[in-house]
């Protein structure tokens, strides 16, 4: 168990170290920020002397080894815009995204598994056949098109709630929305095709045969085996809480990682972006680490077989 | 008419429309004319997609009042949305048909490396699609992006890198279990190079299962494209994607919605399209992927 815990740790950051090396390597790689933050014409002394502050002008290993050195200590450079700590600046914005993220996660669940549920249990029904084209719809609406849509619908022509920013609770509304929706599309999706393959299942025709009633069926039989798959979407989508806004946030001008993001990478802001590259590595790494404990929470075949932890 | 034809015809009919379902005949028609708008974008556009008409800006779209001469109304510039759109069609789908190809050779020669060396190889390339399926490929795309500047060849490179990992991950199971089976080891004892046994017998084999895998990641290719290029950071102008339509057509969303709503559509019905045809190829090719 324990050997087990710490070999995954050890690929989660192993992971994480990665993804540091390729951003440092395709940051640094590509174009002089210097010219970017100082502008193309900017005297040559000024770029020469930013490039000397912010240790540009070294060879690209000694840029990459101090790097890592002051990272292990926590010092994750400063924010070549605005001279702060970058990872002080993106710590600021977690909360804001947090604020649209998990709400919509939250719907997400609250609409996605009951709806995929319902659909397989009643397959081809009119219920069924709606399910499955409205998260067809949630499939190949682009969030920002379903975005702007309700904006058009519910800020512009019905006025009843704003547009963009973050002034007012209401403001929250339509980027929840957005985010929910096509989320409990896919996770809808999911719940369905699982429950389906579940149903279809030998132990559930002998657990019918045996005389259990069809709601103990599905909910002793079909749900437990149906939550092993679902698990493995849910866990990415708790992965994706910190990045999984970028476009909804842009549309709605949301003060979040998101945007802070679009903004340093238009910006060549090279340290924040790297932090935030290092914060969504992190959450999406010990997203699976949980469904990796999950999984041997709710399917004791696996815990059995030494795959994954659990009690 | 005899009282028998009557319902023969009827059955035909019906046989007909059970092996072409009508959702994915219009799916099918939709594809069609989307790729012949995209093949003839110069002939069919009516005006040049730059081109100003300063005394019609922001002219409606025929269903709202507007006129034929710009049947899908224009912008703040005076440009025939119409011909923008025919034009960023063009671009769309190239730069996911270029995509597509490009993620499915790649991937498939990865699958077929790793399938062939097995070891640290066959690791190596697992290492590589576990890290692509853990990291968010917009957050990664926006980081390459926008650090190495945009040029249109980078950019569909850039796609071609977003769905490798699927199409590695199929040819790889597909193709250690092909040798397993006996044509691609009787094929070997001939004296086939392994590039005639990958090329010419292990591919046709789990060809289906790729082609379909394709239907899935083509849409996905428009729609990361189109998100990119709408937060501005994809496409770049004077060229014209949907994505950037959109992303321009917001501004204006309360006099003209028309300018966002149009290419919305068109990126909408075009994803919806491939994924139903994609569904109907998949029952088709593949009964085993259901």
């Amino acid at each position: 168990m324990l050997r087990y815990l710490a070999g995954r740790l050890l690929r989660a950051l192993l992971t994480i170290f990665l993804v540091i090396t390729f951003a440092f390597f395709v940051l640094h790689a590509s174009g002089d920020p210097a010219l970017m933050i100082l502008s193309a014409d900017a005297p040559p002394e000024a770029v020469k002397a930013f490039r000397a502050a912010w240790g540009l002008d070294r060879p690209l290993w000694e840029q990459y080894a101090a790097y890592i050195f002051h990272a292990l200590q926590g010092d994750l450079g400063n924010s070549m815009r605005d001279g702060r700590p970058a990872l002080q600046l993106v710590l600021e914005r977690v909360p804001m995204t947090l604020a649209i993220t998990v709400p919509a996660f939250a719907l997400k669940l609250a609409i996605g598994i009951p709806a995929g549920i319902y659909a397989a249990l009643h397959r081809n029904s009119l219920a069924d056949r709606l399910t499955m084209m409205l998260s067809v719809a949630g499939f190949t609406v682009p969030s920002f098109v379903l975005a702007l849509v309700l904006v058009l619908v519910f800020a512009v022509k019905l006025g009843w709630l704003p547009s963009a920013g973050s002034d007012t609770a209401a403001s929250a509304i339509l980027p929840i929305v957005t985010l929910g929706v096509a989320g409990a599309a896919i996770l809808a999706r999911f719940t369905r095709s699982a429950m389906l393959e579940v149903l279809g299942q030998p132990y559930i025709r002998a657990a019918s045969a045996k005389g259990l009633s069809w709601r103990r069926v599905v909910t002793e039989h079909a749900l437990p085996n149906a939550a092993i798959p679902t698990t493995t979407i849910v866990g990415f989508m708790v992965g994706t809480l910190i990045a999984g806004a970028v476009v909804v946030e842009s549309v709605f001008a949301w003060p979040g990682i998101g945007r802070l993001l679009v903004s340093s990478v238009a910006n060549r802001d090279l340290a924040v972006v790297q932090v935030i590259l290092l914060l969504v590595a992190a959450t999406m790494v010990t997203a699976n680490i949980i469904v990796d404990f999950v999984y041997g929470w709710i399917d004791p075949r696996m815990r059995s077989r030494g795959l994954v932890g659990g009690r | 008419m005899s009282a028998a034809a009557e319902p023969l015809q009827r059955r035909r009919v019906a046989r007909f429309f059970e092996a072409w379902p009508p959702t994915t005949l219009l799916a099918l028609a939709w594809i069609v004319s989307m790729v012949v708008v995209a093949l003839g974008a110069d002939v069919l556009a009516p005006y040049s997609f730059t081109a100003l008409d300063l005394r019609a800006r922001l002219s409606p779209p025929i269903l709202l009042g507007g006129s034929w001469a710009h049947a899908l109304g224009t912008d703040e510039l005076g440009r025939d949305v119409l011909s923008r759109l025919i034009m960023s069609i063009r671009l769309s789908f190239l730069i996911a048909f270029f995509g597509t190809l490009i993620a499915a050779a790649l991937g498939t020669t990865l699958g077929f490396v790793a399938a062939h060396f097995r070891r640290h190889v066959e690791s190596l390339v697992l290492m590589l699609i576990d890290f692509q399926a853990s990291m968010p490929f917009l957050i990664i795309a926006l980081a390459v992006l926008a650090f190495f500047g945009n040029s249109l060849v980078l950019f569909v490179a850039l796609m071609g890198l977003n769905s490798w990992e699927r199409y590695a991950r199929i040819a790889r199971g597909l193709t250690i279990s092909a040798n397993e089976q006996g044509y691609a080891a009787a094929v070997r004892q001939l004296g086939a190079s392994n590039l005639r046994v990958y090329g010419l017998h292990v591919l046709p084999n789990i060809a289906s299962t790729l082609i379909v895998s394709m239907t899935i990641t083509f849409p996905e290719t428009i729609l990361l494209e189109s998100g990119l290029s709408f937060l501005g950071l994809g496409v770049q102008p004077p060229l014209s994607s949907l994505g950037n339509m959109v992303g321009y057509g917001r501004e204006y969303l309360t006099r003209a919605p028309w300018i966002m709503l149009c290419p919305a559509a068109v990126i909408v019905l075009s994803t919806l399209s491939i994924s139903v045809v994609g569904d109907w190829l998949r029952d088709k090719l593949d009964p085993t992927l259901r």
